[in-house]
């Protein structure tokens, strides 16, 4: 299978301060790093998953992967093409390769344009206009499972698994090879949440499509998902095949994520790993390993020095002083 | 007597809407017993926020309440007047929000909010004070005299929902609403949230009305349990009972639904086919019938009986009583 | 808009001024037609008359049909009216997108540009403009354009910048849309209604603003007629009668009641923070 998207040591960093204040203060670096040393790889037709607490970068990452933001250092390869480098032209023909689901989904269809015209923008803006936009957009809302006469509606007249259904049409439009999807079940409720999922799986099947899914709901992972990357603090701390991780998960954060999940049996009796306080800031990142702060296991090395890498197998590695 | 903190009674509760009246809640029955969390559940537009209004009677202009109770420690509510209200609401009764950023007020600092909500009390403003953080304490905020002088933002989203509770039990009241007020969270703070109610209930004594769509949390801190589906309450009883053995089809629908409850990989999750129908014209018989495998003849005309199947168990469908 | 126009109907005081822009509008258009003489011509014999079967208000010194004067007027009026809030409105709307959008720098030009017209008081602008370049209703237009510009500039630049933060303009970017395209087809009807009812409440200002210039001879040339120098001549008549006045100001006071109903049920209808109901 063909490698899609690689990733390598990818670091995106935004400024705490103006040049000027950095200057007035003396201080020499005036960025703080969002995502940091980062590597991925999605193969075609894979589903790989990001989980992370809010703050913890992983949009961030989603929006240096589709060039909205610029990734400072490593690089970022879509199909063997380095898209951190990437001109106007080269972005134009990238974006038609890859396409975005949004994480709210009626805001993030444009409020006034009805589902006919916002399925149908794709061809406009990467100028196929000789296509029947009409029965694309026929085309595309029975491929989501909405009937034809949706198209004259507007979004704040669709509930929220419309609204993705119409954002999963939008990103499907121009065939993508990958689609990134920002929390896809996001406002969703739990009935619903299976119906959108199960589309995303059906369509992966047919189409072929890698995804890149973003989630704090881990427990929508396990179904949809080939492999899985934890991130804390915009660093990976544990990443493996999605089985791997929730059958044996070895990272201590990942294990206090999982446990963290109230399961819907009011006699599960849940070995807990409750973390101590709250996620550092990014500016002010922790010495040593990252996550010694929160950390159940926490021993006295942990604050000094960083972890070193931990390789499970060839395809399952962890940074922790003491896996589990 | 009555051992109950809150006693629903036929509760229906309509919106004038331009396409006609809107029965956003109807024939509505909830206990909510003394110190115990009873848990709501529901998906989008089963009527929990306008359950939650009515309680606290903060309806919009344009609801009415043809018909119900609301029994609050053997008062009616609906039949009070409002100034009796208003002394009911923050020193009896209280809410806990979804989102505790837009329920702090961003330019006064912490401790001024916190002094503020006491002005019931004839104390002084050392005394209020040092209750201030004395309850800033009991939420386990770190640190809590010198955090007085911050304002929310500069608290992180757990912290600020940790303060949103401490402002709603400053009064100790015998009744706390919490409003999905760990939707906003992550996981690892939602269990904490979670796990500080509970304590804090067990402190004060008080009880708790726990509205969320996550069946997890629901299980985890409720003892009993409240299922809504388009403006009715369709199964009540203790979260055990309705958990191991649910009596209506939306309930067994909604448990097997969540993903949360199936831990082998699946590429294809169930789902509840259908779509809630519409409260302006409401279809005949029961509610659920256009989403439900088990229909039969009766359930298109007769609109079933709440009834109870085993002790505290009440549910709402004609398939379990045939 | 046909349904907008319907429940405007159905409230009394938005009812009344769509009949009142109605047949002033229509009137002023139709003029030609229904005016009973030429609002120009001279007649010194029947000159300062009171209202009669004859002269439905009228006539001034100069023996002039202040019915047929008001009706001309009236076309005067909505000319300026039209044309100068419509450009104002095209290019505030366009420079207050840009500042909202475009990068800060643009933003801080825009807005300076913005903040030395509004500390112009108008009148003092419009007196200086005249001055400069001599009294006509081209003036009087341009002086309107340039002052009514920041209003509609501000409001939607307020507009965008709110509407910048949405998650669908992210959306949009990331489809690799271009800012034009942005601009014109998903942020221009997102600001554009609540401009058209702060439009159709300037109708009236910028018309008593003509008025008020021409009646200061700074506006419309004579013979042209004028609501503005309907009233001027009578002013200068005062003593000897009052009609030219009540001709001048009948008019003036109609379309502001006119079109500060519209527009105030218009806004009512269109905002929904003040619309009832879910």
């Amino acid at each position: 299978m063909n490698t899609v998207l690689e990733v390598e040591n990818a670091r995106v960093r935004f400024r705490s301060m103006s040049s000027v204040q950095a200057w007035i203060k003396r201080e020499s670096d005036p960025w703080i790093d969002a995502v940091r040393d980062v590597s991925l790889s999605i193969k075609e037709g894979e589903t790989f998953t990001l989980v992370g607490e809010s703050g913890s970068g992983k949009s961030t990452l989603a929006m240096a992967v589709a060039g909205l933001l610029p990734a400072s250092e490593g690089s970022i390869r879509f199909r063997g093409q380095e898209v951190t480098t990437m001109n106007g032209a080269g972005m134009m023909a990238y974006r038609k390769q890859i396409s975005f689901m949004w994480q709210n989904p009626v805001g993030s269809l444009s409020p006034r344009q009805n589902v006919g015209a916002l399925v149908t923008e794709p061809y406009i803006v990467h100028g196929l206009t000789e296509r029947n936009l009409r029965e694309e957009s026929a085309r595309l809302l029975k491929m989501v499972g909405l009937p034809e006469h949706f198209s004259a509606r507007y979004p704040h007249q669709l509930s929220g698994g419309q609204a993705r259904r119409v954002g999963v049409a939008r990103a499907l439009a121009l065939s993508p090879r990958m689609i990134i999807a920002d929390e896809p079940t996001a406002g969703l409720d739990v009935s619903v949440q299976g119906e959108i999922l199960n589309l995303l799986n059906r369509l992966q099947d047919e189409l072929g499509i890698s995804m890149f899914v973003i989630t704090h709901n881990l427990n929508i992972v396990r179904h949809i998902s080939d492999r899985t990357a934890i991130m804390y603090l915009g660093r990976f701390v544990e990443q493996g095949p999605t089985d791997d991780i929730f059958s044996h998960p070895r990272h201590p954060y990942t294990l206090a994520l999982l446990s963290a999940n109230p399961e819907p049996d009011p006699d599960a009796n849940i070995e807990r790993i409750e973390l101590k306080g709250e996620v550092p800031s990014l500016m002010d990142r922790p010495s040593g390993c990252e996550f010694h702060t929160r950390c159940p296991f926490a021993a006295e090395n942990c604050a000094h020095d960083f972890p070193p890498i931990h390789v499970v197998n060839e395809n399952h590695a962890l940074t922790c002083h003491y896996p589990r | 007597m009555n051992e109950n903190v809150l006693t629903i009674r036929d509760l229906s509760v309509h919106y004038g809407t331009s396409r006609g009246e809107l029965k956003a809640l109807r024939h509505v029955n909830l206990d909510v017993p003394k110190g115990a969390i009873v848990g709501v559940v529901g998906e989008s537009g089963c009527g929990k926020s306008t359950l939650i209004s009515s309680i606290i009677r903060l309806l919009a202009e344009n609801a009415s309440i043809p018909n119900g109770t609301i029994e609050f420690r053997n008062t009616d509510l609906l039949k009070l007047p409002e100034e009796d209200m208003r002394a009911i609401r923050g020193n009896q009764m209280s809410v806990v929000f979804q989102d505790p950023m837009s329920t702090l007020n961003p330019v006064l600092s912490i401790g001024r909010q916190m002094t503020d909500i006491q002005y019931r009390d004839k104390k002084s403003r050392s005394e209020k004070n040092r209750r201030s953080i004395e309850m800033l304490t009991s939420v386990g905020i770190p640190d809590p005299a010198s955090r007085l002088k911050q304002f929310p933002h500069e608290f992180s989203g757990g912290m600020q929902q940790r303060i949103s509770i401490a402002m709603a039990l400053q009064a100790e009241p015998s009744f706390l609403i919490a409003d999905e007020p760990t939707t906003a969270l992550d996981a690892t703070l939602e269990v904490q949230i979670i796990h500080l109610l509970k304590e804090l209930q067990a402190n004060i004594g008080c009880s708790i009305l726990f509205v969320s769509h996550h069946l997890g949390v629901i299980a985890e801190l409720c003892d009993y349990v409240v299922l809504m589906y388009a403006g009715e309450v369709v199964e009540q009883g203790t979260v055990a009972g309705v958990f191991h053995n649910p009596a209506h089809p939306y309930t067994e629908h909604l448990l097997k639904c969540d993903p949360a409850s199936i831990s082998t990989k699946s590429r294809t999750l169930p789902t509840i086919p259908g779509e809630i129908p519409d409260l302006v014209t409401l279809p005949s018989g029961c509610i659920f019938k256009n989403r439900c495998e088990y229909v039969m003849t009766r359930c298109d005309t007769e609109v079933p009986e709440w009834s109870e199947r085993s002790v505290g168990h009440f549910a709402s469908c004609h398939r379990s009583l045939s | 808009m046909i349904d907008i126009l319907k429940r405007i109907t159905r409230e009394p005081l938005g009812f009344f001024g769509l009949v009142l822009v109605t047949l002033i509008v229509a009137s002023a258009i139709l003029a030609s037609v229904i005016s009973p003489y030429d609002p120009v011509a001279l007649n010194i014999v029947d000159r300062l008359q009171g209202p009669s079967a004859r002269h439905l208000l009228g006539t001034d010194q100069l023996g002039r049909d202040l019915f047929s004067r008001v009706l001309f007027g009236g076309q005067v009026a909505l000319k300026v009216a039209l044309v100068s809030i419509s450009a104002a409105l095209g290019t505030g709307v366009l420079l207050g997108m840009l500042a909202g959008f475009g990068p800060k720098w643009l933003d801080h030009i825009i807005m300076l540009f913005f903040d030395t017209i509004r500390s112009f008081p108008t009148v003092m602008f419009a007196l200086a403009t005249v001055a400069l370049v001599g009294p006509s209703l081209g003036t009087v237009i341009a002086v309107i354009i340039v002052t009514s510009i920041p209003n509609y500039g501000r409001v939607v630049r307020t507009q965008t910048l709110a509407i910048k933060s949405n998650q669908f303009i992210l959306a949009e970017r990331a489809m690799g849309v271009s800012t034009r395209r942005i601009l014109f087809v998903h942020i221009l009807p997102n600001v554009i209604g609540p401009l058209i009812i702060l439009a159709s409440m300037d109708i009236p200002t910028v018309i008593a603003l003509e008025a008020g210039l021409s009646f200061l001879g700074m506006g419309v040339k004579p013979p042209t007629p004028s609501w503005g120098s309907i009233l001027n001549d009578g002013y200068t008549l005062i003593r000897n009668t009052p009609w030219p006045i009540i001709a001048g100001s009948i008019p003036l006071l109609l379309i502001t009641l006119g079109f500060t109903f519209l527009g105030e049920s218009l806004r009512d209808l269109i905002d929904p923070k003040l619309r009832k109901g879910i």
